[in-house]
């Protein structure tokens, strides 16, 4: 079983998200901000990290410079997931660290296949 | 607007050029002024120098002049005599210099006079006395000396010299003094000056660049704006979208059609306002100008077929077969290829959206107009096809047609052909549409082969249908449906719109051979839409035909249009003013130009047999009025005429825009000399002469200067 981290502050969202992942058989963990998830991260080292980037207390690009910067984390994938959808933000998702980008709302069979292709 | 605030910010540079101008010219003054005080300064001071010099020197000479006279008083020695008469010789000469200068100068001049007096009266008595003591008689010279009347003398001279020493160095020291001040008064003034232009030029450069902060932090907000809507818009669509799909799954699972069917509903709502959204930030880009133009060359056929491919399931769900037809010559392209990728995708799965069980073709082919290639490329799909009265409205934001089943079922943004159109415009070309209702649309991207920056959009024109138009602009839907019945066995299509706006929208568009006007419409004044019909250059030259409830026969508002109706309408007689317009066109239509109305009398009646509107002019002048608003199909000219002649009228018809390719047919009692020939040869379809004439000659002149004009 994969497990992942789903970091998401919208309810609606991680709800939804979550239950889709778990159909296909995912373990997922979930996370409300960037402070949990970067614990989570720490804690659980999952597969794959699914990072919304507008979140409260440490935002997802603050976190997933951290996580990079920490050698026991730092090679864990991290897919960046955004409502933002100006060319600008998929740059300064990868600047910060990120391995790929999906813009919300989210084209689920497509971020299925993002995320396979990042675990190879 | 524009022109408003550009012209206001030159009046702004004009004062500050003149501020400038001006403070440079006092600048200038003042320094001229100064130099020229200055230099009179230093020319009075020499002069000063050299009196109070020579003076000097005048004073030496005359105790010389009386030291030697008193030694030869004191001794008798004649060789004492020497200095004395060297002296008085020099004087006089010393005496002439001291007058000049004496001359031009105010203030010393006086005293120069005096002093000259008493160097003369001194020297007179030096002589009487040195006379006397020559003479033998010593007791009267030792007596005149004794007397000290020349000491007395002596000591006034002395005063006076010093006298005019004094002046000359005080009109000196006041001099200067003016100097001074008035050079401190010029430098004050530059520093004012100077002071005041900084003052004006930072006012100016914070006014500016208070106005260039507005403007960009407008220009932010507003993209912060729209970045921040698209972000929280997409935040529950996201869940919407999501959560539907979710339940599209559960219900599949547990084959309930029903829901299923329904959440798929939601499913498209919400990928519809996802849709929106993207193409409202992308419309916004374009209007904020942040779209730049990427320019590459491309192959078009390999192009083609990918966008063929990505639309084939699209078009295929409608059950509509998809094509494309390349035209011999269709190869490379400079231009950007993502742009009309985009365009291309935006038509085609309109043609796919709207076309039920239908064709769709995509063609493309080169055309060359003039020194430019373009690439033309038409969506043509068996589609519903769309109205005349929409097709005007179909390039603005947000319309969507009326009449379409895929109205209301959240398909179209209103965005699509709008963000087209704006995005071929950028790329040099335009994006024009065709359509008859019941047989489909053509949709045409013109796009210049090599785009180039700045050119301006000048799409070669859309090839008109072969079927004239008539455009009723009329309020009153009964009128509509007259005219179509009028017109149902005739080859004309009717088109109509319901307000003025709409008319003259849907006339540049069409570009119907005639129109009807209702000239009393609910909240449009029917007259200022005929101003406008008539002094646009595009519609100036299509036949208007006016209805109204009220007989406006002697209103003079009318004199623009061709005909008058007053409703109720005399239907026979409508529809053959209508038909007569719109078969004739322009090309069947003539003026006679000519000063003798017996000729223009002879010259009618033979071109009446023709059927067409004839007019007639008198002279030049009036014929380049008719040419203007009647703009006929043919010009037959006079050459010899008053005031403006046939030579002078085509050189000046010619320069028109709408008269430039009028062809003129001259028929002249005239001899011409070769150079009048060649010069006709240039600017008219034909010369014949007037006696040559017979029968029906001129009728088939003018079809054949028609036929050589086509």
């Amino acid at each position: 079983v994969i497990t992942i981290l789903l970091v998401e502050d919208n309810e609606m969202n991680r709800d939804m998200l979550l239950r889709r992942l778990q159909r296909k058989g995912f373990q997922v963990l979930t996370a409300l901000d960037g402070e949990q998830a970067i614990q989570m991260t720490q804690q659980h080292r999952p597969a794959l990290v699914l990072m919304d980037m507008s979140l409260p207390v440490v935002d997802g690009w603050e976190a997933t410079r951290r996580l990079k910067a920490d050698p026991a984390t730092k090679n864990i994938p991290i897919i960046a997931l955004t409502a933002h959808a100006l060319p600008l933000e998929r740059d300064r998702a990868l600047e910060a660290g990120c391995v790929a980008f999906e813009t919300k709302p989210i084209d689920f069979p497509k971020l299925l296949a993002v995320m396979e292709s990042v675990q190879k | 607007m524009r022109t408003l605030t550009s012209r206001l910010r030159s009046l702004d540079e004009m004062f500050y050029i003149l501020i400038g101008a001006l403070a440079l010219l006092l600048g200038v003054g003042a320094v001229y002024l100064n130099w020229e005080k200055g230099r009179q300064a230093d020319l009075l001071a020499r002069q000063n120098r050299r009196a109070v010099s020579l003076i000097r020197q005048f004073q030496l000479t005359v105790s010389e002049a009386e030291s030697g006279h008193r030694a030869f008083l004191l001794t008798g020695e004649a060789a004492f005599l020497a200095p004395y008469s060297l002296a008085m010789d020099s004087l006089e000469g010393q005496m002439t210099q001291l007058r000049e200068i004496g001359a031009n100068h105010a203030a010393i001049g006086g005293r120069f006079n005096q002093i000259q007096k008493l160097a003369n009266q001194k020297m007179a008595e030096l002589t009487a006395s040195a006379q006397s003591a020559w003479l033998g008689e010593w007791d009267f010279a030792i007596e005149l000396v004794e007397k000290g009347r020349e000491l007395e003398t002596t000591a006034r001279l002395r005063d006076l010299i010093a006298e005019v020493e004094l002046a000359t160095l005080e009109e000196g020291e006041r001099l200067t003094q003016e100097t001074l001040s008035s050079m401190k008064m010029a430098a004050l003034l530059a520093v004012i000056c100077c002071i005041g232009l900084f003052i004006l030029f930072a006012v100016e450069n914070q006014r500016v660049a208070a106005r260039r902060r507005a403007a960009e932090h407008a220009s932010a907000v507003k993209s912060a704006f729209l970045a921040s809507m698209s972000h929280e818009l997409r935040t529950p669509l996201n869940a919407v979208i999501g959560y539907s799909q979710m339940l599209q799954e559960d219900a599949a699972a547990d084959n309930r059609v029903g829901d299923y069917q329904d959440l798929q509903k939601i499913e498209s709502a919400g990928k519809h306002l996802l849709e929106l959204i993207n193409s409202i930030l992308e419309m916004s880009k374009i209007e904020a100008g942040k779209v730049e133009v990427h320019a590459a060359p491309f192959s078009v056929p390999e192009l083609l077929t990918e966008v063929i491919e990505l639309v084939r399931p699209t078009a295929a769900k409608n059950g509509n077969t998809l094509d494309i037809a390349l035209a011999p010559g269709v190869d490379k392209m400079f231009s950007d290829v993502v742009k009309i990728r985009q365009c291309l995708l935006n038509l085609l799965s309109n043609a796919g959206k709207f076309t039920q069980n239908g064709k769709i073709t995509l063609r493309a082919e080169r055309v060359v107009e003039g020194q430019r290639a373009f690439l033309r490329f038409d969506v043509i799909d068996s589609g519903p096809g769309i109205g005349a009265h929409e097709l005007a409205l179909l390039f603005e934001p947000f319309h969507q047609l009326e009449s379409t089943p895929i109205r209301g079922k959240g398909q179209g943004t209103g965005l699509g052909l709008a963000i087209t159109r704006r995005l071929t415009r950028m790329l040099g070309g335009d994006t024009l549409v065709q359509s008859e209702p019941g047989v489909g649309s053509t949709f045409t991207l013109s796009l210049p082969e090599e785009f180039t920056p700045g050119a301006l959009h000048a799409a070669p024109p859309l090839r008109q249908s072969d079927k004239p138009t008539v455009l009723v602009i009329d309020d009153d839907t009964a009128i509509h449906g007259l005219v179509r019945r009028l017109f149902d066995k005739h080859p004309v299509q009717v088109a109509v719109a319901r307000n003025g706006e709409e008319g003259i929208r849907m006339a540049r568009l069409l570009n119907p051979r005639v129109i009807t006007l209702d000239v009393i419409m609910e909240g449009a004044d029917g007259w200022e839409i005929l101003r406008r019909l008539k002094t646009d250059p595009q519609l100036s030259c299509i036949p208007v035909i006016l209805l109204s409830i009220l007989d406006t026969h002697g209103d003079s508002r009318g004199f623009l249009a061709q005909e008058v109706f007053t409703k109720p309408v005399d239907i026979d007689r409508l529809s053959g003013a209508i038909l007569r317009h719109a078969a004739a066109g322009r090309a069947q239509s003539a003026l006679i130009v000519d000063d003798s109305p017996d000729t223009r009398g002879m010259l009618k009646r033979q071109l009446q047999s023709l059927g067409w509107l004839i007019h007639e002019a008198a002279d030049g002048a009036e014929a380049l009025e008719k040419c203007a608003s009647m703009c006929p199909g043919v010009v037959v000219l006079d050459l010899m005429m008053p005031t403006v002649d046939g030579f002078e009228f085509l050189s000046r018809l010619r320069a028109t825009d709408g008269g430039r390719y009028t062809p003129v047919l001259v028929v002249t009692a005239m001899d011409l000399d070769p150079a009048q020939r060649q010069r006709l040869k240039q600017q008219a379809a034909a010369v014949i002469s007037k006696g040559s004439l017979r029968g029906n000659d001129l009728i088939a002149q003018v079809l054949a200067t028609l036929e050589v004009s086509k």
